[in-house]
Protein backbone atom coordinates (compact mmCIF):
# COMPACT_ATOMS: atom_id res chain seq x y z
CA UNK A 1 0.00 0.00 0.00
CA UNK A 2 2.98 2.15 1.09
CA UNK A 3 4.45 1.58 -2.66
CA UNK A 4 1.48 2.37 -4.26
CA UNK A 5 0.49 5.69 -2.66
CA UNK A 6 4.27 6.80 -3.45
CA UNK A 7 3.98 5.99 -6.78
CA UNK A 8 0.67 7.66 -7.35
CA UNK A 9 2.62 10.56 -5.41
CA UNK A 10 5.41 10.18 -8.46
CA UNK A 11 2.67 10.39 -11.04
CA UNK A 12 0.56 13.56 -9.74
CA UNK A 13 4.39 15.20 -9.18
CA UNK A 14 5.02 13.69 -12.94
CA UNK A 15 7.94 11.83 -12.46
CA UNK A 16 9.03 9.93 -15.06
CA UNK A 17 10.20 6.74 -13.07
CA UNK A 18 6.82 6.59 -11.41
CA UNK A 19 5.17 6.20 -14.67
CA UNK A 20 7.45 3.63 -15.83
CA UNK A 21 7.22 1.23 -12.72
CA UNK A 22 3.41 1.58 -13.72
CA UNK A 23 3.48 0.51 -17.01
CA UNK A 24 5.52 -2.71 -16.46
CA UNK A 25 2.75 -3.97 -14.21
CA UNK A 26 0.09 -6.99 -15.63
CA UNK A 27 -2.97 -5.85 -14.28
CA UNK A 28 -2.92 -2.49 -14.92
CA UNK A 29 -6.68 -2.33 -16.38
CA UNK A 30 -8.13 -3.75 -13.49
CA UNK A 31 -6.06 -0.99 -11.60
CA UNK A 32 -7.21 1.29 -13.75
CA UNK A 33 -10.93 0.50 -13.21
CA UNK A 34 -10.47 0.59 -9.62
CA UNK A 35 -8.85 3.79 -9.25
CA UNK A 36 -11.35 5.73 -12.21
CA UNK A 37 -14.31 3.85 -9.80
CA UNK A 38 -13.12 4.51 -6.26
CA UNK A 39 -11.85 8.16 -6.98
CA UNK A 40 -15.24 8.88 -8.57
CA UNK A 41 -17.25 8.25 -5.33
CA UNK A 42 -15.28 9.50 -3.03
CA UNK A 43 -15.11 13.05 -5.27
CA UNK A 44 -18.98 12.88 -4.99
CA UNK A 45 -19.25 11.99 -1.14
CA UNK A 46 -19.90 15.99 -0.11
CA UNK A 47 -22.47 15.35 -2.57
CA UNK A 48 -24.02 12.45 -0.71
CA UNK A 49 -23.63 13.82 2.43
CA UNK A 50 -25.48 16.99 1.40
CA UNK A 51 -28.29 14.91 0.17
CA UNK A 52 -28.90 12.53 3.33
CA UNK A 53 -29.15 15.50 5.57
CA UNK A 54 -31.22 17.34 3.22
CA UNK A 55 -33.21 13.82 3.22
CA UNK A 56 -33.09 13.27 6.41
CA UNK A 57 -34.30 17.08 7.65
CA UNK A 58 -37.24 16.82 5.25
CA UNK A 59 -39.49 20.14 6.57
CA UNK A 60 -41.11 21.51 3.70
CA UNK A 61 -40.92 24.90 4.70
CA UNK A 62 -37.43 24.96 4.53
CA UNK A 63 -37.26 22.87 1.37
CA UNK A 64 -39.38 25.44 -0.21
CA UNK A 65 -37.23 28.17 1.18
CA UNK A 66 -34.11 25.90 -0.69
CA UNK A 67 -35.54 26.01 -3.78
CA UNK A 68 -36.97 29.65 -4.12
CA UNK A 69 -33.16 30.85 -3.24
CA UNK A 70 -31.66 28.72 -5.72
CA UNK A 71 -34.38 29.60 -8.25
CA UNK A 72 -33.39 33.20 -7.63
CA UNK A 73 -29.93 32.73 -7.66
CA UNK A 74 -30.12 31.21 -10.87
CA UNK A 75 -32.05 34.20 -12.47
CA UNK A 76 -29.50 36.25 -11.02
CA UNK A 77 -26.70 34.31 -12.89
CA UNK A 78 -28.46 34.71 -16.13
CA UNK A 79 -30.17 38.23 -16.35
CA UNK A 80 -26.20 39.35 -16.83
CA UNK A 81 -26.69 37.27 -19.72
CA UNK A 82 -29.60 38.95 -21.45
CA UNK A 83 -28.69 42.85 -20.74
CA UNK A 84 -28.16 43.29 -24.73
CA UNK A 85 -31.81 42.21 -25.07
CA UNK A 86 -34.38 45.59 -24.96
CA UNK A 87 -35.60 45.66 -21.15
CA UNK A 88 -39.56 44.92 -22.09
CA UNK A 89 -38.30 41.39 -23.94
CA UNK A 90 -35.58 40.72 -20.71
CA UNK A 91 -38.45 41.22 -18.04
CA UNK A 92 -40.68 39.19 -20.17
CA UNK A 93 -38.09 36.38 -20.59
CA UNK A 94 -37.71 36.59 -16.59
CA UNK A 95 -40.97 36.83 -15.72
CA UNK A 96 -41.82 33.51 -18.01
CA UNK A 97 -38.61 31.72 -16.38
CA UNK A 98 -39.91 32.37 -13.05
CA UNK A 99 -43.17 31.21 -13.09
CA UNK A 100 -42.33 27.84 -15.16
CA UNK A 101 -39.57 27.41 -12.36
CA UNK A 102 -41.97 28.43 -9.45
CA UNK A 103 -44.61 25.82 -10.97
CA UNK A 104 -42.20 23.25 -11.19
CA UNK A 105 -40.90 23.88 -7.55
CA UNK A 106 -44.50 23.67 -6.05
CA UNK A 107 -45.25 20.72 -8.55
CA UNK A 108 -41.68 18.76 -7.10
CA UNK A 109 -43.40 19.84 -3.20
CA UNK A 110 -46.47 18.16 -3.91
CA UNK A 111 -44.87 14.86 -5.59
CA UNK A 112 -42.67 14.69 -2.65
CA UNK A 113 -45.94 14.28 0.12
CA UNK A 114 -47.41 11.59 -1.97
CA UNK A 115 -47.09 8.49 -0.01
CA UNK A 116 -44.63 5.64 -1.01
CA UNK A 117 -43.95 2.19 0.19
CA UNK A 118 -41.05 3.27 2.05
CA UNK A 119 -41.33 5.53 4.93
CA UNK A 120 -40.05 9.22 2.70
CA UNK A 121 -36.56 9.50 4.65
CA UNK A 122 -35.46 6.02 3.62
CA UNK A 123 -36.71 6.55 0.08
CA UNK A 124 -34.72 9.78 0.15
CA UNK A 125 -31.59 7.70 1.35
CA UNK A 126 -32.10 5.12 -1.67
CA UNK A 127 -31.97 7.70 -4.22
CA UNK A 128 -29.25 9.68 -2.71
CA UNK A 129 -27.10 6.28 -2.81
CA UNK A 130 -28.46 5.41 -5.97
CA UNK A 131 -27.47 8.98 -7.59
CA UNK A 132 -24.08 8.45 -5.96
CA UNK A 133 -23.37 5.19 -7.10
CA UNK A 134 -23.76 6.52 -10.68
CA UNK A 135 -21.27 8.98 -10.53
CA UNK A 136 -18.12 7.05 -11.65
CA UNK A 137 -20.34 5.58 -14.39
CA UNK A 138 -21.36 8.40 -16.38
CA UNK A 139 -20.07 10.44 -18.75
CA UNK A 140 -18.67 14.30 -18.72
CA UNK A 141 -20.30 17.54 -20.02
CA UNK A 142 -16.71 17.84 -21.47
CA UNK A 143 -13.78 15.09 -22.02
CA UNK A 144 -12.01 14.13 -18.68
CA UNK A 145 -13.53 16.66 -16.55
CA UNK A 146 -14.40 14.10 -14.18
CA UNK A 147 -13.53 11.13 -12.68
CA UNK A 148 -15.37 8.56 -14.10
CA UNK A 149 -15.50 5.43 -16.29
CA UNK A 150 -17.83 7.27 -19.16
CA UNK A 151 -15.13 9.70 -20.23
CA UNK A 152 -11.70 7.31 -19.31
CA UNK A 153 -13.22 4.66 -21.96
CA UNK A 154 -15.41 6.82 -23.96
CA UNK A 155 -12.95 9.50 -24.93
CA UNK A 156 -10.10 7.24 -24.31
CA UNK A 157 -10.74 4.54 -27.02
CA UNK A 158 -10.57 8.02 -29.47
CA UNK A 159 -7.13 8.68 -28.10
CA UNK A 160 -5.90 5.40 -28.35
CA UNK A 161 -6.99 5.37 -31.81
CA UNK A 162 -5.20 8.42 -32.60
CA UNK A 163 -1.69 7.72 -30.46
CA UNK A 164 -1.90 4.55 -33.09
CA UNK A 165 -2.06 6.67 -36.13
CA UNK A 166 0.63 8.68 -34.85
CA UNK A 167 3.00 5.70 -34.54
CA UNK A 168 2.09 4.17 -30.76
CA UNK A 169 2.50 0.87 -29.52
CA UNK A 170 0.58 0.83 -26.47
CA UNK A 171 -1.71 -2.43 -25.68
CA UNK A 172 -5.10 -1.49 -25.13
CA UNK A 173 -4.65 -2.29 -21.44
CA UNK A 174 -1.49 -0.50 -20.41
CA UNK A 175 -3.06 2.58 -22.37
CA UNK A 176 -5.73 2.54 -20.23
CA UNK A 177 -4.09 1.79 -16.96
CA UNK A 178 -1.87 4.23 -17.55
CA UNK A 179 -4.25 7.16 -18.47
CA UNK A 180 -6.67 6.57 -15.45
CA UNK A 181 -4.37 8.30 -13.48
CA UNK A 182 -5.65 11.37 -14.87
CA UNK A 183 -8.65 10.64 -12.37
CA UNK A 184 -6.18 11.35 -9.35
CA UNK A 185 -6.25 15.12 -9.21
CA UNK A 186 -10.13 15.36 -9.39
CA UNK A 187 -9.75 13.78 -5.49
CA UNK A 188 -9.74 17.61 -5.67
CA UNK A 189 -13.49 17.72 -6.48
CA UNK A 190 -14.10 17.22 -2.84
CA UNK A 191 -14.13 20.94 -2.65
CA UNK A 192 -16.16 22.06 -5.57
CA UNK A 193 -18.97 22.68 -2.95
CA UNK A 194 -16.69 25.34 -1.10
CA UNK A 195 -18.40 28.85 -1.59
CA UNK A 196 -16.82 30.33 -4.40
CA UNK A 197 -13.32 28.89 -4.84
CA UNK A 198 -15.25 25.68 -5.46
CA UNK A 199 -15.04 25.50 -9.34
CA UNK A 200 -11.43 26.90 -9.05
CA UNK A 201 -10.65 24.00 -7.57
CA UNK A 202 -12.44 21.72 -10.10
CA UNK A 203 -10.63 23.69 -12.97
CA UNK A 204 -7.26 23.02 -11.13
CA UNK A 205 -8.03 19.21 -10.98
CA UNK A 206 -9.49 19.43 -15.00
CA UNK A 207 -6.10 20.95 -15.72
CA UNK A 208 -3.85 18.87 -13.59
CA UNK A 209 -5.69 16.02 -15.16
CA UNK A 210 -5.01 16.83 -18.35
CA UNK A 211 -1.51 17.38 -17.86
CA UNK A 212 -1.72 13.52 -16.44
CA UNK A 213 -3.48 11.82 -18.97
CA UNK A 214 -0.63 13.74 -21.73
CA UNK A 215 1.84 12.02 -19.59
CA UNK A 216 0.50 9.01 -19.52
CA UNK A 217 -0.13 8.83 -23.36
CA UNK A 218 3.13 9.58 -24.11
CA UNK A 219 4.61 6.60 -21.74
CA UNK A 220 2.44 3.71 -22.52
CA UNK A 221 2.49 4.26 -26.35
CA UNK A 222 6.55 5.35 -26.27
CA UNK A 223 5.94 8.62 -27.92
CA UNK A 224 7.33 12.21 -27.61
CA UNK A 225 5.64 15.00 -25.63
CA UNK A 226 4.29 16.68 -29.09
CA UNK A 227 2.69 13.81 -30.26
CA UNK A 228 1.13 12.32 -26.66
CA UNK A 229 -0.58 15.95 -27.01
CA UNK A 230 -1.88 15.87 -30.59
CA UNK A 231 -3.37 12.64 -29.75
CA UNK A 232 -5.20 13.80 -27.05
CA UNK A 233 -6.31 16.77 -28.35
CA UNK A 234 -7.55 15.52 -32.14
CA UNK A 235 -10.45 13.69 -31.28
CA UNK A 236 -11.70 17.03 -29.49
CA UNK A 237 -10.40 19.19 -32.18
CA UNK A 238 -12.39 16.60 -34.84
CA UNK A 239 -15.44 17.09 -33.15
CA UNK A 240 -15.08 20.89 -32.79
CA UNK A 241 -14.58 21.38 -36.17
CA UNK A 242 -17.48 18.84 -37.27
CA UNK A 243 -19.87 20.76 -34.82
CA UNK A 244 -18.41 24.24 -36.73
CA UNK A 245 -19.28 22.84 -40.15
CA UNK A 246 -23.07 21.60 -39.26
CA UNK A 247 -23.40 24.74 -37.00
CA UNK A 248 -22.24 26.76 -40.31
CA UNK A 249 -24.21 24.70 -42.96
CA UNK A 250 -27.74 25.30 -41.09
CA UNK A 251 -26.94 28.59 -40.30
CA UNK A 252 -26.16 29.12 -44.19
CA UNK A 253 -29.29 27.43 -44.57
CA UNK A 254 -31.61 29.44 -42.64
CA UNK A 255 -30.08 32.72 -43.90
CA UNK A 256 -30.78 31.22 -47.64
CA UNK A 257 -34.44 30.46 -46.76
CA UNK A 258 -34.81 34.02 -45.25
CA UNK A 259 -32.86 35.77 -48.19
CA UNK A 260 -35.31 33.72 -50.85
CA UNK A 261 -38.40 34.14 -48.98
CA UNK B 1 -16.82 -34.74 -23.56
CA UNK B 2 -15.49 -31.97 -24.00
CA UNK B 3 -13.21 -30.41 -21.11
CA UNK B 4 -14.67 -26.86 -19.73
CA UNK B 5 -12.47 -23.88 -19.92
CA UNK B 6 -15.28 -21.07 -18.84
CA UNK B 7 -14.76 -19.78 -15.37
CA UNK B 8 -15.23 -16.94 -13.69
CA UNK B 9 -11.79 -16.31 -12.68
CA UNK B 10 -11.30 -16.39 -17.12
CA UNK B 11 -14.76 -13.77 -17.45
CA UNK B 12 -12.89 -11.70 -14.96
CA UNK B 13 -9.65 -11.70 -16.91
CA UNK B 14 -11.53 -10.71 -20.47
CA UNK B 15 -13.56 -8.22 -18.42
CA UNK B 16 -10.29 -6.62 -17.93
CA UNK B 17 -8.39 -6.91 -21.64
CA UNK B 18 -6.49 -9.79 -20.07
CA UNK B 19 -5.18 -11.11 -23.87
CA UNK B 20 -4.63 -14.72 -23.23
CA UNK B 21 -8.24 -15.11 -21.55
CA UNK B 22 -9.68 -14.95 -25.05
CA UNK B 23 -7.25 -16.87 -26.70
CA UNK B 24 -8.01 -19.88 -24.08
CA UNK B 25 -11.62 -19.62 -25.15
CA UNK B 26 -10.67 -19.38 -28.85
CA UNK B 27 -8.72 -22.26 -27.89
CA UNK B 28 -11.62 -24.61 -26.45
CA UNK B 29 -12.74 -27.70 -28.22
CA UNK B 30 -15.91 -25.93 -28.77
CA UNK B 31 -16.03 -22.11 -28.14
CA UNK B 32 -19.61 -21.94 -29.09
CA UNK B 33 -21.41 -23.77 -26.65
CA UNK B 34 -19.34 -22.16 -23.74
CA UNK B 35 -19.83 -18.62 -25.20
CA UNK B 36 -23.54 -19.73 -25.31
CA UNK B 37 -23.37 -20.54 -21.48
CA UNK B 38 -21.80 -17.39 -20.57
CA UNK B 39 -24.05 -15.20 -22.41
CA UNK B 40 -27.74 -16.81 -21.13
CA UNK B 41 -25.76 -16.70 -18.02
CA UNK B 42 -24.47 -12.82 -17.59
CA UNK B 43 -28.15 -11.82 -19.04
CA UNK B 44 -29.94 -13.91 -16.65
CA UNK B 45 -27.98 -13.12 -13.51
CA UNK B 46 -27.67 -9.19 -13.67
CA UNK B 47 -31.46 -9.40 -14.23
CA UNK B 48 -32.33 -10.73 -11.08
CA UNK B 49 -29.78 -8.60 -9.13
CA UNK B 50 -31.55 -5.55 -11.59
CA UNK B 51 -35.06 -6.98 -10.53
CA UNK B 52 -33.85 -5.81 -6.71
CA UNK B 53 -33.20 -2.73 -7.52
CA UNK B 54 -36.28 -2.28 -9.64
CA UNK B 55 -38.52 -3.18 -6.37
CA UNK B 56 -36.40 -1.23 -4.33
CA UNK B 57 -36.95 1.93 -6.64
CA UNK B 58 -40.67 1.44 -7.28
CA UNK B 59 -41.36 0.53 -3.29
CA UNK B 60 -39.30 4.20 -3.15
CA UNK B 61 -41.44 6.35 -5.63
CA UNK B 62 -45.19 7.14 -4.95
CA UNK B 63 -47.73 5.90 -7.43
CA UNK B 64 -47.29 7.08 -11.31
CA UNK B 65 -50.69 7.76 -11.54
CA UNK B 66 -51.21 10.16 -8.83
CA UNK B 67 -47.95 12.10 -9.84
CA UNK B 68 -49.80 12.71 -13.31
CA UNK B 69 -52.54 14.50 -10.94
CA UNK B 70 -50.18 16.35 -9.60
CA UNK B 71 -49.13 17.51 -12.34
CA UNK B 72 -52.14 18.00 -14.55
CA UNK B 73 -53.74 20.27 -11.72
CA UNK B 74 -50.78 22.28 -11.01
CA UNK B 75 -50.95 22.81 -15.14
CA UNK B 76 -54.55 24.19 -14.79
CA UNK B 77 -53.41 26.59 -12.68
CA UNK B 78 -50.42 27.57 -14.68
CA UNK B 79 -50.73 31.74 -16.48
CA UNK B 80 -50.44 29.77 -19.84
CA UNK B 81 -53.05 27.04 -19.65
CA UNK B 82 -56.35 29.32 -20.08
CA UNK B 83 -54.60 30.31 -23.58
CA UNK B 84 -54.18 26.39 -24.51
CA UNK B 85 -57.90 26.08 -23.37
CA UNK B 86 -58.90 28.87 -25.93
CA UNK B 87 -57.77 26.94 -29.19
CA UNK B 88 -59.56 23.78 -29.63
CA UNK B 89 -56.47 22.34 -31.91
CA UNK B 90 -53.96 23.66 -29.31
CA UNK B 91 -55.94 21.55 -26.26
CA UNK B 92 -56.04 18.17 -28.86
CA UNK B 93 -52.34 18.73 -29.85
CA UNK B 94 -51.48 18.91 -25.69
CA UNK B 95 -53.43 16.39 -24.58
CA UNK B 96 -51.94 14.07 -27.25
CA UNK B 97 -48.40 15.13 -26.18
CA UNK B 98 -49.39 14.87 -22.14
CA UNK B 99 -50.36 10.67 -23.36
CA UNK B 100 -47.63 9.77 -25.06
CA UNK B 101 -44.79 11.38 -22.32
CA UNK B 102 -46.94 9.97 -19.51
CA UNK B 103 -46.87 6.58 -21.64
CA UNK B 104 -43.13 6.79 -22.60
CA UNK B 105 -42.15 7.65 -18.25
CA UNK B 106 -44.48 5.17 -17.70
CA UNK B 107 -42.54 2.46 -19.56
CA UNK B 108 -39.04 4.00 -17.93
CA UNK B 109 -40.68 3.88 -14.59
CA UNK B 110 -38.96 1.45 -12.32
CA UNK B 111 -41.14 -1.52 -11.36
CA UNK B 112 -41.40 -4.97 -10.37
CA UNK B 113 -43.35 -6.29 -13.50
CA UNK B 114 -40.24 -4.23 -15.45
CA UNK B 115 -37.55 -5.87 -13.88
CA UNK B 116 -39.19 -9.53 -13.89
CA UNK B 117 -39.73 -9.05 -17.51
CA UNK B 118 -35.98 -8.23 -17.81
CA UNK B 119 -35.29 -11.83 -16.55
CA UNK B 120 -36.70 -12.74 -20.21
CA UNK B 121 -35.82 -10.24 -22.57
CA UNK B 122 -31.66 -9.76 -21.04
CA UNK B 123 -30.92 -12.91 -21.79
CA UNK B 124 -32.95 -13.15 -25.13
CA UNK B 125 -31.96 -9.43 -26.24
CA UNK B 126 -28.56 -10.82 -25.22
CA UNK B 127 -28.30 -13.82 -27.45
CA UNK B 128 -29.56 -12.54 -30.51
CA UNK B 129 -27.06 -9.62 -30.42
CA UNK B 130 -24.31 -11.67 -30.25
CA UNK B 131 -25.38 -14.49 -32.61
CA UNK B 132 -25.56 -11.44 -35.47
CA UNK B 133 -22.63 -9.43 -34.03
CA UNK B 134 -20.71 -12.49 -34.18
CA UNK B 135 -21.44 -14.06 -37.65
CA UNK B 136 -20.89 -9.67 -38.70
CA UNK B 137 -17.69 -9.78 -36.89
CA UNK B 138 -16.83 -13.14 -38.14
CA UNK B 139 -17.83 -12.10 -41.76
CA UNK B 140 -16.11 -8.84 -42.17
CA UNK B 141 -12.79 -10.53 -40.01
CA UNK B 142 -12.81 -13.15 -42.77
CA UNK B 143 -12.76 -10.60 -46.00
CA UNK B 144 -10.21 -8.80 -44.26
CA UNK B 145 -7.82 -12.22 -43.96
CA UNK B 146 -8.79 -13.60 -40.62
CA UNK B 147 -7.96 -17.39 -40.19
CA UNK B 148 -10.57 -18.02 -37.59
CA UNK B 149 -13.61 -20.15 -37.36
CA UNK B 150 -17.13 -19.22 -36.54
CA UNK B 151 -17.18 -21.28 -33.46
CA UNK B 152 -14.14 -19.31 -32.40
CA UNK B 153 -15.33 -16.04 -33.17
CA UNK B 154 -18.63 -16.72 -31.35
CA UNK B 155 -16.28 -17.92 -28.45
CA UNK B 156 -14.53 -14.61 -27.96
CA UNK B 157 -16.93 -12.85 -29.00
CA UNK B 158 -19.40 -13.76 -26.14
CA UNK B 159 -16.27 -13.10 -23.91
CA UNK B 160 -16.72 -10.05 -25.24
CA UNK B 161 -20.09 -9.64 -22.67
CA UNK B 162 -17.89 -9.39 -19.83
CA UNK B 163 -18.44 -5.83 -18.91
CA UNK B 164 -22.62 -6.34 -19.04
CA UNK B 165 -21.60 -7.69 -15.39
CA UNK B 166 -21.91 -4.28 -14.51
CA UNK B 167 -25.65 -4.11 -14.93
CA UNK B 168 -25.45 -6.35 -12.12
CA UNK B 169 -24.82 -3.12 -10.13
CA UNK B 170 -28.34 -2.30 -10.88
CA UNK B 171 -29.24 -3.74 -7.35
CA UNK B 172 -28.47 -0.56 -6.19
CA UNK B 173 -32.00 1.23 -6.60
CA UNK B 174 -31.96 4.55 -9.06
CA UNK B 175 -28.32 3.46 -10.40
CA UNK B 176 -27.62 5.16 -14.00
CA UNK B 177 -25.75 2.80 -16.07
CA UNK B 178 -24.53 4.85 -18.91
CA UNK B 179 -22.82 4.50 -22.04
CA UNK B 180 -19.58 3.36 -20.59
CA UNK B 181 -20.48 -0.51 -20.27
CA UNK B 182 -21.45 0.00 -23.70
CA UNK B 183 -17.45 1.36 -25.04
CA UNK B 184 -15.91 -1.35 -22.41
CA UNK B 185 -17.97 -3.99 -24.61
CA UNK B 186 -16.88 -2.63 -27.93
CA UNK B 187 -13.18 -2.93 -26.68
CA UNK B 188 -13.68 -6.15 -25.40
CA UNK B 189 -14.91 -7.08 -29.05
CA UNK B 190 -12.03 -5.74 -30.74
CA UNK B 191 -10.05 -7.89 -28.53
CA UNK B 192 -12.11 -10.99 -29.44
CA UNK B 193 -11.99 -10.32 -32.95
CA UNK B 194 -8.09 -9.79 -33.04
CA UNK B 195 -8.03 -13.18 -31.26
CA UNK B 196 -10.21 -15.23 -33.06
CA UNK B 197 -8.91 -14.37 -36.63
CA UNK B 198 -4.83 -13.42 -35.24
CA UNK B 199 -5.35 -9.83 -37.19
CA UNK B 200 -3.05 -6.92 -37.31
CA UNK B 201 -4.76 -4.17 -35.77
CA UNK B 202 -6.19 -2.01 -37.90
CA UNK B 203 -8.19 -5.07 -39.53
CA UNK B 204 -9.57 -5.96 -36.29
CA UNK B 205 -10.36 -2.22 -36.05
CA UNK B 206 -12.37 -2.84 -39.06
CA UNK B 207 -13.71 -5.72 -38.78
CA UNK B 208 -14.88 -4.77 -35.01
CA UNK B 209 -16.44 -1.77 -36.34
CA UNK B 210 -18.21 -2.88 -39.86
CA UNK B 211 -21.04 -4.90 -38.11
CA UNK B 212 -22.30 -1.28 -36.63
CA UNK B 213 -22.19 0.15 -40.09
CA UNK B 214 -24.30 -3.27 -41.31
CA UNK B 215 -26.82 -2.08 -37.98
CA UNK B 216 -26.85 1.54 -39.21
CA UNK B 217 -27.78 0.76 -42.98
CA UNK B 218 -30.26 -2.03 -41.59
CA UNK B 219 -32.14 1.01 -39.05
CA UNK B 220 -32.15 3.38 -41.97
CA UNK B 221 -33.90 1.12 -44.53
CA UNK B 222 -36.19 0.75 -41.59
CA UNK B 223 -36.34 4.28 -40.79
CA UNK B 224 -36.88 4.73 -44.83
CA UNK B 225 -39.68 2.07 -44.97
CA UNK B 226 -41.39 3.87 -42.10
CA UNK B 227 -41.58 7.12 -43.37
CA UNK B 228 -42.82 5.87 -46.54
CA UNK B 229 -45.76 3.57 -45.11
CA UNK B 230 -46.70 6.88 -43.18
CA UNK B 231 -46.84 8.90 -46.27
CA UNK B 232 -48.90 6.65 -47.74
CA UNK B 233 -51.04 5.90 -45.02
CA UNK B 234 -51.80 9.45 -44.68
CA UNK B 235 -52.59 10.51 -48.21
CA UNK B 236 -55.27 7.67 -48.22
Amino acid sequence: MKEWMQTLRGVVLFDGAAYARLRERGDLFFLGFLLVFLLGLISGLPDLGIAIVRGLSTDAVVEAADVTAEIEQGLAQVEPLLQSLPSDVRDQILLQARQGFELAAQIGGQVAQLPTIFPRRLALLLEAVGRWASRPLAGARFPLATASLGTWLGYGIWVMLMARLLGGRASLATFFGMTSLFAVPHLLQILARVPYVGSVFSFIAFLWGVGIYVKATAVSHELGTGRAVLAALLPLLIVAFLVAVIAMGIAGTVVLILLTR
Amino acid sequence: MGTRTLSWNLVLRALFLDGDAYDRLRDDDNPFIEGLFLVIAIGFGTALLSLIGQVLAWASIPDLNAIKQVVWDAYQRAPWWSEVTRDPAALEGFRLGWEWSWRIISALSPSPLTGALRIVIWPLLSLLGWLIYGTLGHLFARLLGGQGSLNQTLGTTALAFSPLLLRGLGIIPFLTLGGAVNTWQLICRYKAIRSAHRLPWTRAFWATLLPFVVYLLFWLVIGGLAVVLIAVVARR
